[in-house]
Parts: C-alpha cells; structure tokens; sequence
C-alpha cells in the first residue's frame, strides 16, 4: 500500500520519524509510481530554494543601490575646509533676496533724493524753514508728492514720564487763552 | 456730411488747446493750498514751559497731516484733517491716538478719540492728544500742539 501524498512530502522535507523513514525507503525501491512522486517533491523544494535564493539575491542588489546612492549623497554634500566653504541657496531664495536687495536699494534711493521726506536723526521738519516755493509748479509737485498724507515726526524729551489726562480734545487758542 | 464731421472734430481737438481757463484752474488750485504751521509744546502741570519745537506743513483741503509726537512712555499720532467751508472758515478735524505704558512696559493702553472745530483762518487751536484736565496735577505734564491754517495765498501776501 502506498503512502499518502503528505507522508511522501514529509519524507522530502526530512520530517518523518527514523523508524518510518526506513519503511518508506525500503517501498520506494519497489514503487516507481512514489519514487517519480518523491522525485517532483524533491525538484519542487529545490525550485523554492532556488526562488529563495533569487529573492535574497534582489534584496542585496537593492540593498547595495540604496547605499550606494546615499554614500553618492553623503560624497556630494562634503563641504570643502575653510575658508571655501560652498554654501548651497535654492534658485527661489536667491531670487528673493534679489528683490529684497532692489527694494531696500530703491527704498534708500527714494529718502536720499526725497527733498521733503523726513530725516529720523533730528527732529524732523516737513519743509525746510526757511523754504519758499518759487512756482506754482513747485508747490503742486511738493503736494502730488504727498499724496496720501503728510508725517510730521516730533520727538518729545525722553524724561518726563507721561499721564493721560482724557479725551482728546480741539480748543480754539483764544478761548483757551482766555480761561487760563 | 462729412464737412460738417470733419469740421466738428476740428473743433474738438482744437478746443481743449485754446484754454483760457486754464492758468484761472491753478490759480483755483493754489487758493484750495492751505499752510498749517504747528507749534508742540510740553508743559508743567503749572504752566510752565519745558520744551518746545515748531513745524509747518502744506496741505490741501480733506487731506491729513500726521503729527507724530514720540516720548518716553508715549506715542500720539494726531491725525489733522482741515476742511475748507467757504470763504474764511475752515472745519478743523482732529483724530489722536495714543499709545503709552505708565508702569509696566508690556502693558501698553490704547487711546483714541475724534474731535472738530471750525476756526477762521489765520486762527489758532490748540490740540491736546494726551487730554485736558482742569485739575491738573502740578506733577502731571501737558503736550499741546497749537495749529495755526491759513491760505497758502495768503502766507504769500503776508510776505
């Protein structure tokens, strides 16, 4: 009587008991229908072997491109020594920090030629005292200047500690004159 | 037809070249110029007279100009807009805002109020942005901005 198929395949994978390995053994000799089941058994283990090697195969290829392209990084991310140090910038931040340069640049352009713009280093006067407009043209050109609004700075004395007394308040001169 | 078109369109386009009134709409313009010239000055609470400084500005009618008084614990923007209402009166508009700290310097208190006169022009009024209080304490300090507007035309004659 010959074995069953899960018998036989234990057989292959070494799994049966000595006593029992020697019984099947022994019919194998004699049973060629279990010797060519036995033999397929054994071919397909070695295919699975061999696809176990295959996969461990890729894994280590795989394995081995991954470092190598972070060791690829690593090279291309060593600074040179001082003082040459190669400091990277983004295109965009660059471009950035080119406007912000232009502005800054135009910014100090317009307060260096504004005539009437005010100086923050002394108290500032709107208009030079002693300025007069010699033409019409001149004094348009001074209020299209200012189109929005005029800022006149005054800087109070630093030591006084100052109160708010309430509301704001518009008093006509004379009348306060007068109640004083 | 087309004479008459040609003719109109003449007339269009010369039209705008012969400006009488120009030179009369910049005259108009300059009279609407009005010069304001302000005088801060930092009080006692008795009177007396610490500090001073004056500025002057040129304006036209409904359009502000900013007097930014910074101190020590304090900073009041008064935002002074004159209107022109006819001949010789001109509407005063006055906005302040004050920032300031007393104790504490991360405690800073806002204040803010609108207030208006009409005064003549060549007329002074006096702005308060910190307030007014009649029962001032000696020790308290005022800041006062006397504005003084009038006519740029007028500034022109008085020269």
């Amino acid at each position: 009587m010959c074995p069953d198929k899960e018998t036989l395949s234990a057989y292959v994978d070494g799994e049966l008991e000595q006593e029992w390995n020697e019984t099947l053994n022994y019919h194998l000799e004699g049973c060629s229908a279990c010797s060519r089941n036995v033999r397929q058994l054994h071919g397909l283990t070695n295919v699975m072997h061999a696809g176990d090697t295959a996969v461990t195969d890729a894994l280590e290829a795989a394995r081995y491109r991954v470092w190598r392209g972070v060791r690829s990084s690593c090279e291309q991310r060593t600074y040179h020594s001082l003082p040459f140090r190669v400091v990277k910038i983004p295109v965009p931040t660059m471009a950035l920090i080119a406007v912000l340069c232009l502005v800054m640049g135009a910014g100090t352009m317009m307060l260096w030629t504004g005539g009437y713009m005010m100086d923050r280093e002394s108290p500032v006067a709107a208009i030079p005292d002693d300025h007069q407009f010699s033409s019409a043209e001149e004094l348009l050109e001074y209020l299209s200047r200012h189109e929005k609004s005029l800022n006149i700075t005054i800087q109070l004395p630093e030591e006084p500690v100052f109160l708010v007394l309430g509301e704001p308040q518009l008093l006509r001169a004379a009348d306060y004159r007068q109640g004083e | 037809m087309r004479r008459t078109g040609f003719l109109v369109l003449t007339l269009m386009l010369l039209l705008p070249m012969h400006s009488p009134g120009q030179e009369g709409d910049v005259d108009d313009l300059i009279r609407q110029v009005l010069y304001l010239e302000f005088h801060a000055r930092l009080l006692t609470g008795g009177g007396e007279l610490l500090w001073e400084m004056e500025n002057k500005a040129y304006t036209i009618s409904g359009r502000t100009v900013d007097v930014r008084l910074e101190g020590g614990n304090v900073l009041a923007i008064s935002h002074l807009t004159p209107y022109l209402r006819n001949d010789d009166m001109v509407l005063l508009v006055a906005q302040g805002e004050v920032w300031y700290n007393r104790n504490n310097p991360r405690d800073v208190k806002y204040y803010s109020g609108m207030t208006s006169i009409p005064i003549e022009l060549g007329e002074s009024a006096i702005f308060f942005p910190l307030g007014l209080n009649e029962k001032i304490e000696q020790t308290a300090y005022i800041i006062e901005i006397e504005i003084t507007v009038d006519r740029y035309t007028q500034l022109q004659k008085n020269r």
